[in-house]
């Protein structure tokens, strides 16, 4: 028997498991280039990824202001069979922190309503695959960014392992910004998501602006423009409500003494409201649960003890 | 400073390798005890599952407590978590049980098939709660056949969970006081 036991435990662990890496994804966060390389519990797991990867900011990056930071990946048809891919913007390839917000970036939009570097999109549909991030960087100077991925694919000789890709170092550099130019205060931070049937009052604090006109559209559609109403602290507009999870995006155009301003188009995601239950009475049910399965225990086979032990007595009676 | 996620993956990691040997030596021990043979066996079986079972439930509070402050909106803003929550303290409950009849029983005695089967159940609770935090960080598991389970939380009002408290308590008390004028 003893013997027996042995060969199975032993045969349990020799069996080899079928191993995949997160085929769920992860999901939208801020992680270091560490995780595109060892998320799949075994750096050595990985293939190398065939797709190309480029990264380009929209304008002049100012000091203190957003910026719009595109990130280009093609090769995705032709190179690899891929139902989804993740997306890292990273400032380091140290593996550990290359967070952009280590490196003197704040991370103001992420594209998909959140303020992350790592992003995942559940389908890929083209061959090329735009991305953007708005980020402000709090530092005058030359700064690196990098791309980096990582998907499956479905065919191919390494169909099954998980691919890992990372580009060359992008040089973004960062200016001082002209002292009369009009601007958005450099501690402003634009809403990301709100609530579906929510409406979203925009106030918009800036610097030597005269006048400001918020524009809206959804993704890539016709635009709109709102009037703001200038108060004490900022201008105000209202964006409409979203009647489904939706995202839209607005920016803003500034004007003042220097030439027109426009910032970024900022992403701003409605979403269901979110599951609530009352803590309280989650943390009694607990208690109840524990109390419960303890009592269960204890009244099921106490009830049995003396029911064995009455059986014996009428026994030895009899 | 350690972070708290990091101490509940160490954390849970204990509790679920206790359980998991816990729940196969209940398993082995009814397997023994059904067959009714190798009878030196049957002792070590015990045992292990009961001294596995009590480490699991030593490390419990800390993955639960390390669980709760890991969590960046807690455990009451999805169901996912809520059951995670539920279960635990389910198993927790079971487990304790378990071990709290063991001691109770007289020097002569066995465990028999309920109580292994209640040693297994908390081992099941345990395990599947390990499974939802699978789901949960990296959105794939082994269970995931079980969808209603990630989605939906059977939530008692609070009155009812204090009522539910209560009657155990006095389940327990009544059944205790009656075996001692019984004897």
């Amino acid at each position: 028997m003893k013997r027996k036991l042995v060969l199975l435990i032993v045969l349990s662990l020799i069996v080899p498991l079928h191993v995949s890496g997160n085929p769920g994804g992860v999901g939208n966060s801020l992680e270091n280039m560490q995780c595109g390389g060892a998320c799949h519990g075994d750096a050595n797991q990985n293939a190398t990824s065939n797709l190309q990867l480029s990264l380009q900011p929209s304008g002049t990056v100012w000091v203190g202001q957003p910026a719009e930071l595109t990130v280009q990946i093609s090769g995705l048809q032709s190179s690899h069979d891929i139902d989804q891919i993740g997306i890292f913007l990273l400032s380091s390839t140290n593996a550990n922190g290359d967070i952009p917000t280590t490196d003197g970036w704040s991370i103001l939009s992420d594209g998909m309503g959140g303020v992350n570097n790592y992003i995942e999109y559940s389908s890929v549909d083209s061959g090329v695959l735009s991305h953007s991030w708005i980020l402000r960087s709090d530092e005058i100077g030359e700064k690196n960014l990098y791309v980096s991925v990582h998907h499956g694919d479905n065919s191919g000789t390494d169909a099954g392992s998980p691919f890992f890709g990372v580009s060359q170092a992008f040089s973004i550099n960062v200016e001082p910004i002209p002292e009369n130019l009009q601007r958005i205060d450099p501690d402003y931070e634009p809403p990301r998501s709100r609530d579906v049937g929510e409406s979203t009052n925009i106030c918009l604090e800036t610097i030597a602006a005269n006048n400001v006109v918020l524009e809206w559209r959804e993704p890539f559609g016709q635009i709109y423009q709102l009037q703001t109403i200038q108060n004490d602290e900022c201008w105000e507009a209202e964006l409409p409500e979203a009647l489904t999870e939706s995202t839209i995006e607005w920016r803003a155009v500034l004007e003042g003494e220097g030439p027109q301003q426009t910032t970024p188009w900022f992403s701003l995601a409605s979403v269901e409201p979110s599951w609530e239950a009352d803590e309280t009475a989650l943390q009694l049910q607990s208690i109840a649960h524990f109390v419960f399965f303890f009592g269960l225990v204890l009244l099921l086979q106490s009830s049995k003890r003396n029911h064995d032990e009455f059986n014996e007595y009428v026994e030895e009676s009899i | 400073m350690i972070e708290s996620a990091t101490f509940h993956v160490i954390t849970t990691e204990l509790v679920v390798g206790s359980f998991a040997l816990a729940g196969l030596c209940f398993f082995l021990h009814s397997v023994l005890l059904f067959l009714n043979k190798d009878r030196t066996f049957m002792p070590m079986m015990d045992t292990t599952a009961h001294v596995a079972l009590l480490f699991g439930l030593l490390s419990l509070p800390f993955a639960i407590l390390s669980g709760i402050e890991a969590s960046p909106s807690g455990t009451h803003t999805s169901p996912l978590l809520a059951n995670k929550m539920l279960l635990s303290t389910a198993g927790g409950g079971l487990a304790l049980g378990v071990l709290y009849t063991r001691w109770r029983m007289d020097r002569d005695d066995r465990p028999q098939h309920l109580h292994n089967a209640f040693g297994s159940l908390s081992t099941a609770c345990m395990l599947l709660t390990a499974s939802l935090g699978g789901t949960y960080t990296r959105a794939d598991s082994l269970t995931e056949f079980l969808p209603f389970v990630k989605e939906n939380t059977l939530l008692l009002p609070s009155w009812l969970s204090i009522v539910v408290i209560a009657l155990i308590l006095a389940a327990v008390f009544m059944r205790q006081s009656s075996t001692v004028q019984h004897r």
